[in-house]
């Protein structure tokens, strides 16, 4: 600790968390408003920067964990009128002025009575609509205040159906304004979500998890040769897969995409659009991850290993009961190392999958931002609950893994 | 090999497993690369081979222990890294590309499926259904009539399922005398069973002329257009063929032969040289060469080539120096004893290294979006007011069409991106700065400034080096932040040629020269380009062996 003290410390120290803060802020402005966006209206619409209570919908999350979103429409300029008949029900004429598709329906005859009995809100009453054939205005009105009153009850409850089939489609009543004074139809509009997210986030989390798993495997026996064992042209071996391991596998893409096409044609579960195939492609990357458990290895005793040996241990067991378990670690590291590497690449992937239900969530997400299909707020979601829990694991790991990072490794 | 499994069979039933174990692996693999052989492949039974020969020895061999804890990662590396290098430095001497895919041997069996109408004529039919839907077929020429032999059901499940597998059924005509009994089908029933009666072979008798449905009134006697010529045989045009997969067309008396230069196909005359059209498909021939001095000659592409290196250099050298800026000085100060908040700050610091890249990277896709993103509606905010103000008009700016706004869009992002891991690469190495160094020139009374240039910097340089340069690698091969940020736009629109962008990296060129459309995936150029990148990577990460080497020399 320095014994010398300058008088300037306080206001220095004042300028630091000014500048750390201010850094902060617009580093964290897209994470924020990232965050904003998805609980925003629509896909397009530039909204507030905060969004307010009035404004914000979970639609984009439903659409993101795979549920439908129900929407009711405004039909502008719709009427609704009462048509008492004589045995005490209702028919209800539906009109628009601005909406020349939408004009002069009416409902099959339904008792207000039953429609409280039987319909709730998860479950409309559904009544058939047809198109008005004799003169509308010799029909005779219920008053404004029975209307009034009917609408109060049938609000959202029932679902007066047009069409038949896969082509019908359900008006409601709902409210134009707040106090409920005036009222109008919706027409509703069921979105199915665009693209299946929760599958993408699975299959990434099961590829990325098989091929860190296999990474383990493979570049532990690797680094426990490299560290402990001699043998002809070891240094050459290491050096060239340094080197080797620095060519971005992009530009042999071409290379890449004949070689499983050529795997598949004897060996399909290994072959194009398969997750085995993409994991295989990745078992070429463990240049680094060796180099890292050498290290690590070479940090241990070798004298443990020695006096095993003397007892009569082979290489095998003493790599097996001695040095695995001393170096868990380092192990831990780069299982999540290869764990996220294998989740945010990009361009192998892309190659290997095809199918829409095979890509992983780094070639997926991309489908949301097409110009011809921009889903701003459905990619916002989406990203949302995709990037948390893979943000949350690193932080968490992220003690352990600056070690493993200085040792020579740059994340994707 | 042979010595020790002598020695081993002794040994039991353990090792009698082993060895059929062995045996089998060996078979099999032996089996499928002279399949592959036969195919006409060569690269992938060679590389079958010595992967499997290697592992077998090395498994087998008492000598070979320390090797078989390796084998495994250096055969994966082997397979899926050197391999495609090596396949990709191949592809580059090749024409390799959208229009010449296939080899010369499946473009001959493509011409040689080809048919044409030869003498014999066109024969009228009719279609006579009897109740039990048995069907004969009517065909008649002048005065000439035909019938089938025998009378068979059209809509019969296996003859549906042989035409759409594309296999013929050869049937048998007989003189008519008159017409067959049964109703005859009126036209529109005949349309459902065109693609069965397409599938039908008629022969005439004693002439043995084949027929087949030539339009949807007639069948026409077909023959095949190519025969092939072996090597050696004399054609009728007196050429005697010295070179494999030479084709005589029966229908116009030439010869049609593979040009080895173009990768097509083209008639030839009887000295064997070759003129006119070149007929589709193309196949894959060496081209030497060509694809390299495609960049040297051709103004359309040396052009883009050049501008897209110079910024690929500018983007890798900026970003380097940005983030090892911005990392440096924040890691010196979340390291300064006198602040407070330090852990909390680090957390957030290192935010954006914890997202996953290709989630922050389409967020800011997205928020530069120049017509509904939200960094220009608050620059909007902020900005149209102020210009007013001067009484000049604020435009929003065009983050994706503008070259230099995308330009400077991609270093903000990167910068973004990169920053915290240098970092926690400087926090690492502060730590090992003694502090007594800093408490030395305390009491002398130096400035902040004067501490970082004089000790931090000179002290932080050295390990950092090969860091920097493994990073500076990265950067030069980022293909992931091009692709999903800009796709390489906006377009050079002199780059006519090959598809290239102000904003494509070399990587993200090569990319889009093998797959992107429009001007045709030319997987040989795209190979060449790779091949260039690859030695400049080479020299990159050798460079980087060198520096490690010395910095750990230091220490």
């Amino acid at each position: 600790m320095a014994i010398v003290q300058p008088k300037s410390l306080k206001y220095r120290k004042a300028a630091a968390h000014t500048f750390i803060l201010a850094f902060l802020c617009t580093i964290m402005f897209p994470l924020l408003m990232i965050v904003a966006i998805s609980f925003r209206q629509g896909n397009f619409s530039v909204g507030d920067i905060i969004p307010s209570a009035a404004t914000s919908t979970l639609d984009h999350w439903r659409l993101a964990l795979g549920f439908n979103v129900r929407q009711l429409n405004r039909v502008t300029g719709s009427t609704i009128d009462y048509v008492e008949t004589d045995d005490g029900k209702y028919q209800i004429l539906v009109r628009s002025e601005d909406d020349s598709s939408f004009r002069n329906y009416v409902t099959e005859p339904f008792s207000i009575s039953d429609v409280k009995a039987k319909a709730s809100a998860d479950v409309p009453y559904v009544v058939n609509c047809y198109t008005q054939t004799s003169d509308a205005e010799s029909a005779q009105f219920a008053d404004a205040s029975t209307a009034k009153e009917n609408n109060a009850v049938l609000e959202s409850v029932l679902a007066m159906k047009l069409g038949e089939g896969s082509d019908a489609v359900q008006y409601f009543i709902d409210k134009n304004d707040k106090e409920g004074t005036s009222y109008g139809i919706y027409k509703e509009k069921i979105i199915p979500p665009p693209f299946p997210v929760l599958l993408w986030l699975w299959n990434s989390i099961k590829v990325a998890f098989i091929t860190a798993f296999l990474i383990i495997c493979l570049s532990t026996t690797s680094a426990y040769a490299f560290a402990r064992m001699k043998f002809k042209g070891k240094t050459v071996i290491l050096n060239g897969m340094l080197i080797f391991q620095m060519f971005p596998a992009v530009l042999a893409l071409v290379a890449i995409y004949a070689l499983f096409d050529k795997i598949g044609e004897y060996i399909p579960w290994l072959g194009l659009n398969t997750h085995g195939g993409l994991i295989l492609s990745y078992m070429g990357g463990i240049a680094l991850h060796i180099w890292t458990i050498k290290g690590y290895f070479e940090t241990i005793d070798a004298s443990l290993e020695e006096a095993a040996a003397i007892d009569g241990a082979t290489p095998w067991q003493a790599f097996r009961l001695i040095l695995l378990p001393l170096s868990v670690p380092i192990l831990a590291v780069v299982f999540i190392l290869a764990f996220i590497s294998t989740i945010t690449e990009v361009p192998v992937a892309s190659v290997l999958l095809l199918d829409m239900n095979e890509l992983t969530l780094a070639v997926g997400s991309q489908q949301y931002l097409y110009p011809q299909n921009y889903l701003w707020g459905d990619f916002a979601a989406a990203a949302v609950l995709s990037g948390l829990p893979i943000t949350i694991v690193f932080l968490l790991a992220q003690r352990w893994l600056v070690g493993g990072l200085t040792a020579g490794g740059v994340k994707g | 090999m042979e010595l020790s499994a002598m020695h081993n069979l002794k040994l039991g039933p353990k090792a009698l497993l082993k060895w059929t174990v062995v045996a089998l692996i060996v078979l099999v693999n032996l089996y499928a690369d002279i399949c592959m052989y036969s195919n006409g492949d060569i690269a992938y039974p060679l590389l079958d081979l010595v992967l499997v020969g290697a592992g077998v020895y090395i498994f087998v061999s008492k000598k070979m222990y320390a090797q078989r804890y390796a084998f495994p990662s250096v055969a994966g590396m082997s397979a899926f890294i050197i391999f495609p290098l090596i396949y990709t430095l191949w592809i580059s001497f090749t024409n390799y590309s959208g229009a010449h895919v296939m080899t010369v041997e499946s473009a001959k069996a493509f011409h040689m499926q080809k048919t044409y109408k030869s003498e014999g004529g066109d024969f009228a039919y009719k279609i006579f259904a009897t109740e039990d839907n048995m069907c004969n077929i009517y065909l008649t020429q002048g005065d000439v009539a035909y019938s089938l032999e025998s009378a068979i059901n059209l809509k019969d499940s296996k003859l549906t399922a042989n035409a759409n597998q594309g296999k013929v059924t050869e049937l048998k005509l007989v003189a008519a005398t008159q017409q067959p009994e049964g109703k005859l089908l009126p036209m529109k029933d005949l349309m459902p069973l065109r693609n069965n009666l397409k599938s039908l072979v008629l022969l005439v008798p004693e002439s043995q002329i084949k027929l087949s449905m030539s339009g949807i009134r007639q069948f026409s006697a077909k023959s095949e257009k190519f025969k092939e010529l072996k090597v050696g045989e004399k054609a009728d045009n007196g050429f005697v063929v010295d070179s494999k997969n030479v084709l005589w067309d029966n229908e116009t008396k030439q010869l049609f032969m593979p040009n080895g230069d173009t990768g097509f196909y083209q008639y030839a005359n009887e000295k064997g040289e070759l003129f006119g059209e070149e007929f589709s498909p193309g196949f894959k021939v060496s081209v030497g060469l060509k694809n390299y001095i495609k960049f040297l000659s051709n103004e359309s592409i040396r052009m883009p080539f050049i501008q897209i290196f110079l910024w690929t250099v500018f983007f890798s050298g900026f970003t380097v120096f940005i983030t090892l800026a911005i990392g440096m000085l924040l890691a010196c100060l979340v390291q300064w004893e006198f602040l407070r908040f330090k852990g909390i700050y680090r957390v957030f610091l290192i935010l954006p290294y914890a997202v996953p890249s290709f989630i922050s990277i389409l967020v800011f896709k997205g928020l530069f979006n120049q017509n509904f993103g939200e960094l220009n509606v608050f620059l909007n905010i902020v900005m149209a007011p102020l210009y007013n103000l001067f009484g000049a008009q604020w435009t929003p700016i065009e983050w994706f069409t503008d070259p230099w706004a995308a330009r400077a869009m991609i270093l903000m992002v990167n910068a973004w991106l990169g920053y915290p891991y240098m970092m926690i690469l400087c926090m690492g190495l502060l730590k090992s700065i003694p502090d007594d160094l800093y408490e030395a020139t305390a009491i002398e009374g130096a400035t902040p400034l004067q501490n970082l240039t004089k000790i931090t910097l000179p002290l932080l340089i050295k390990p950092l080096a090969p860091l920097l340069i493994a990073s500076f690698a990265f950067n030069f091969n980022n293909f992931v932040l091009i692709q999903l940020l800009t796709g390489g736009g906006p377009d050079i629109i002199e780059a006519t040629e090959a598809p290239a962008g102000y904003t494509d990296l070399l990587v993200s060129f090569t990319y889009r020269i093998a797959f992107e459309g429009g001007k045709g995936n030319d997987y040989g150029l795209a190979a060449a380009v790779a091949t260039m990148i690859f030695i400049m990577v080479g020299l990159l990460s050798l460079l980087q062996l060198r520096l490690t080497k010395n910095s750990q020399a230091q220490r």
